[in-house]
């Protein structure tokens, strides 16, 4: 458990329905440290979105709280909002004006100067295409001008659910090296939500994985890497497996039997010498050698498939 | 920026503006067209102020066409947000729900406002251009009675405000425009059914045509309807404010 003063988001036994017969989250223990890039990860209707509308306070959580930049989210001031930039599904635009406009609808109701409108526009490449109908923007460009949205206020927690939906890869590029620059340069939190974690996993440091509504995982880039090394093997096969399983064993290394080959579980680079060593020592003849790495993504796939 | 100003720039370029200013032309140009092609039919009689004949039909236009602009008016207004999905970005931003209820309900009512404006504007530009165009129609020899269309103004303006209330409840929460459109003129459609039924002044919907061929000695009720209207419209005005504030999730 994380110490709470350094958890700028934090739920404590989250639990939501839409009725009572359709139970959306159960349980949902979300920590987000301060200063963190927090990957919200999980397969389309896994409730990614309802646990971002619930911390925003569109609804009402059925059990459990949630408190948001150290307020409690129920009964939070208006003042909660001013230090929060929201990105949720799909942009909020509104076609018929321009891209000034819509941005000059935000800024009027947070009260933020015209000079900062331009500033952000400038940031996410749009002021060119300021004054053009939003009816004209390209996929890319709305969800640009939606994270302009999010980012007038100059928050201190940006919640984006899906931002780089519609995207090209240069468009994902441009779009996390901008939330890298926020978050190193000017402290900004920030949570994303994804179901691709290869989309994420270059920009995150923390990662939660929300599969059928409960947490599967939650933790460290760190530690998500450390179980996939867990589930990476060295495949042997050699002309008397029986007699190398037994080698293996009585060298204290963690090995199987598999289906065709025998399986080691990696542990580092060096290992792979020193398994050759023992078994050319026993007269073992070793026919083949590969290590199966498992990716981050397949990590992330086994949490899912095990839920 | 006041939230006013806010709403007022989300309503550029958009039909629910043309429609405030060609709605408002739609009647006054039609009885300009028919007094000036029919004439002969319009003479007034002899020492007779044609203003009260004329203004007579373009309050009574004012009751039957009017009131379905009005419904398109708010439908199109909410529809901005609706089309746009900013409900959910707008309640996220440090602004109280209760200012939001606020400053949609005062952009509606001003935009009515200036459709009846423009509308009367307009209708008497028309009878002072007709009195140029056609003198034996005899708008230039008397002078137009102001009294006369500030009370229907006003008379009307109090009978369809618990109308417009419930119709903006209505488009809040209907996402679909047809739906809310349907809703509102189902009610104008019953309100003139039952335009003479005893208790008509009960039913919000009907109560602007209970304004038809509008005499300026009318013998309303004005105490009874002007309290029953106030009633309505504090009744509703809290209801829909409750619900937008408490349980509209956008």
């Amino acid at each position: 458990m994380q110490n709470s003063d350094k958890l700028i988001i934090e739920t404590n036994h989250l639990s939501f329905g839409f009725s009572k017969d359709k139970i959306v989250l159960q349980d949902i223990n979300l920590q987000i440290p301060r200063g963190s890039i927090y990957g919200f990860l999980g397969p389309n209707g896994a409730g990614k979105t309802t646990t971002i509308r619930l911390l925003l306070n569109l609804l009402k959580p059925d059990h459990g709280s949630i408190t948001v930049l150290g307020e409690s989210v129920r009964n939070a001031s208006v003042n909660l909002f001013s230090r929060i930039g929201a990105l949720i599904e799909t942009p909020s635009l509104y076609e018929h004006l321009t891209g000034f406009d819509n941005l000059q609808v935000t800024a009027g109701i947070r009260n933020i100067p015209k000079s900062r409108v331009l500033e952000v526009l400038e940031i996410l490449q749009l002021s060119r295409d300021a004054d053009k109908h939003v009816k004209n923007y390209s996929l890319g460009m709305k969800q640009r001008i939606g994270l302009a949205l999010a980012l007038l206020s100059s928050p201190d927690l940006l919640i984006l659910d899906e931002p780089t939906n519609g995207l090209d890869p240069n468009g994902i590029i441009e779009i996390r090296e901008l939330l890298l620059h926020l978050n190193r340069d000017r402290g900004v939190t920030i949570l994303v939500s994804s179901h691709l974690l290869s989309e994420i996993e270059k920009l995150v440091t923390h990662i939660g994985i929300l599969d059928q509504g409960k947490m599967v995982f939650q933790g460290s880039l760190k530690h998500l890497q450390a179980i996939r090394q867990e589930q990476s093997v060295i495949e042997i096969s050699t002309d008397r497996n029986n007699v190398a399983m037994e080698v293996l064993l009585n060298n204290k290394l963690v090995a199987k039997i598999g289906k065709e080959f025998l399986e080691v579980q990696y542990l580092d680079q060096f290992q792979v010498s020193a398994i050759i060593g023992l078994l050319t020592k026993a007269g073992v003849a070793i026919y083949r050698m590969q290590l199966i790495e498992s990716s981050l993504e397949q990590t992330f796939l086994s949490f899912i498939n095990k839920n | 920026m006041n939230l006013l100003d806010i709403e007022l720039i989300k309503l550029k370029n958009t039909f629910a503006l043309w429609l405030t200013f060609v709605g408002a032309l739609f009647l006054p140009l039609l009885l300009f067209t028919t007094y000036l092609f029919e004439s002969q039919e319009f003479l007034p009689a002899p020492r007779i102020n044609p203003w009260y004949d004329y203004l007579l039909r373009t309050f009574n236009g004012c009751c039957f066409f009017s009131l379905g602009f009005i419904l398109l008016i708010i439908g199109l207004i909410l529809n901005i947000e609706h089309k746009a999905n900013s409900w959910k970005q707008l309640f996220t931003l440090p602004v109280r729900r209760g200012r939001l209820y606020r400053a949609k309900t005062t952009l509606i009512f001003s935009v009515i406002t200036v459709f009846f404006l423009l509308y009367f504007v307009f209708a008497i530009t028309s009878g002072q251009l007709l009195g140029l165009i056609k003198p034996s129609l005899g708008f230039r020899q008397y002078r137009v009675p102001y009294d006369y269309i500030f009370r229907f103004l006003l008379d009307l303006f109090v009978s369809i405000i618990p109308m417009i209330i419930i119709q903006y409840w209505i488009s809040f929460r209907m996402r679909n425009l047809i739906t809310s459109l349907g809703m509102g003129l189902f009610g104008l459609l019953m309100g003139l059914l039952l335009k003479n039924w005893d208790h008509i002044i009960y039913l919000p919907y009907a109560t602007p045509f209970q304004m038809l061929n509008y005499k300026e000695t009318d013998v309303l009720n004005r105490q009874h309807f002007y309290l029953v209207n106030a009633g309505y419209s504090l009744l509703f005005i809290v209801l829909s404010y409750k619900d937008f504030t408490k349980r509209f999730q956008g």
